[in-house]
């Protein structure tokens, strides 16, 4: 690969996936990540790149997602280092990895899952705001632990629609493999890491050619446009 | 130099390049040039008292891959645009020094009105229309461009916040 612009160049030709897996491997900046997970129990967490979650043997393509940006500061200075505000094991929506489990669960409900999960730890009610006060003590901490507090954010001036966002918004990723085991209607669908392949194309702050961001917009590009190969998933 | 790049990659039936500099003190000619902006792609914001690459300021999207009603003029003009729109200031898009006035980007890094004014002869725009459906994203021609732009000549635009 000489430079960006080879790169999409050659996205527009066949095998072009297939290819890349193989270039990376070949300087040794790639895992099947599903794979890594079953020779060792101590697995780094910490990636900057960009990962492919895609079915073993059918050509589906369930997530694409790149892990790293460059920021600029709020005094406008630009960060050096990549911005790793979340590691790609610490969302729980749309979908998740659960990697002690060696699980990828897909379709997290915002009011169905977000209801079961109040419910379950916290025993609230989010549709009818009950017992009421709880809710309101629990929201007052969110607001107080802010930084910037804003008035109209304060639990006295919100409006019962904002409330039930804010309870299915505040979720403690750690709580999600306990939760699946109680209710495992939480998902759609849970599939385990056997049949999967997960990508990582590793890719750091110290790159010549790419940043995350662009590395994964050229692949789901490429997946889009193979439509008659690939069935994407993932409906960014 | 990163667009005739770009513009080498892909056909004529797929992108097309649109520029639009002050040529002369009608702000009319602005407001034209955003109307006729109906189609997706990505608009750059260039400050043409800078050198080379350093020009570019802003990188941004409208649109999608598919199909999609988002054109970069209802992205730039509007209420949430880039500009006061004539309703908002007089003499749209200049300030009262007639000065080339951006209003906000979408960013929480707050700008004083000085650092988002240019003498208007210094500013340009460009804007790269991707002519056809499900053959490449905007979203993927803006993260080449910064991507370019930032492994190549190790320029990230004054006004972007992520790249």
């Amino acid at each position: 690969m000489k430079n960006a612009t080879q790169f999409l160049k050659n996205s527009f030709k066949g095998g072009f996936y297939f290819n890349l897996i193989e270039e990376f491997k070949k300087n040794d900046r790639y895992v099947d990540f599903a794979h890594e997970t079953k020779k060792s129990d101590n697995i780094n967490e910490k990636f900057k790149g960009v990962q492919v979650i895609r079915h073993k043997e059918k050509n589906i393509i369930y997530s694409i997602s790149s892990h790293g940006t460059f920021t600029r500061k709020l005094n406008k200075e630009t960060r050096t280092s990549f911005n790793l505000a979340w590691k790609p094991e610490q969302r729980w929506t749309p979908s998740t990895i659960l990697i002690k489990e060696r699980k990828m669960c897909r379709g997290w409900k915002s009011s169905r899952s977000g209801d079961i999960y109040n419910e379950v730890y916290r025993g609230f009610d989010v549709k009818n705001l009950t017992p009421y006060d709880e809710i309101y003590k629990f929201l007052l901490k969110i607001w107080e632990k802010k930084k910037n507090k804003k008035n109209k954010e304060h639990p006295d001036n919100t409006t019962p629609g904002t409330k039930r966002v804010q309870l299915r918004g505040n979720i403690d990723y750690k709580k999600i493999p306990e939760l699946l085991k109680i209710n495992p209607k939480i998902y759609k669908e849970v599939i385990d890491f056997d049949e999967l392949i997960i990508d990582r194309f590793n890719i750091d702050e110290s790159d010549k050619y790419f940043t995350p961001l662009f590395f994964s917009e050229v692949i789901r590009d490429y997946f889009k446009r193979n439509i008659d190969e690939f069935i994407l998933e993932d409906k960014k | 130099m990163i667009i005739d790049e770009l513009v080498k990659v892909f056909n004529k039936s797929d992108i097309k390049i649109h520029n639009f500099n002050f040529k002369n003190d009608n702000p009319k000619l602005f407001w034209e040039f955003v109307k006729n902006q109906t189609f997706k792609g990505v608009y750059i914001f260039k400050d043409l008292s800078k050198d080379g690459i350093k020009q570019i300021i802003y990188v941004g999207k409208a649109g999608k891959f598919i199909k999609s009603d988002r054109t970069i003029r209802n992205r730039v003009d509007g209420v949430d645009g880039y500009f006061f729109t004539p309703n908002e200031s007089k003499n749209s898009p200049f300030n009262d020094e007639m000065n080339f006035q951006f209003k906000k980007f979408n960013s929480k890094i707050v700008y004083t009105k000085e650092e988002l004014s240019l003498k208007k002869n210094d500013f340009s725009m460009t804007t790269i229309e991707i002519k056809t459906d499900e053959t490449l994203s905007p979203s993927m021609v803006e993260s080449y461009i910064l991507n370019k732009l930032l492994k190549e000549f190790d320029h990230f635009p004054r006004f972007n916040h992520k790249i």
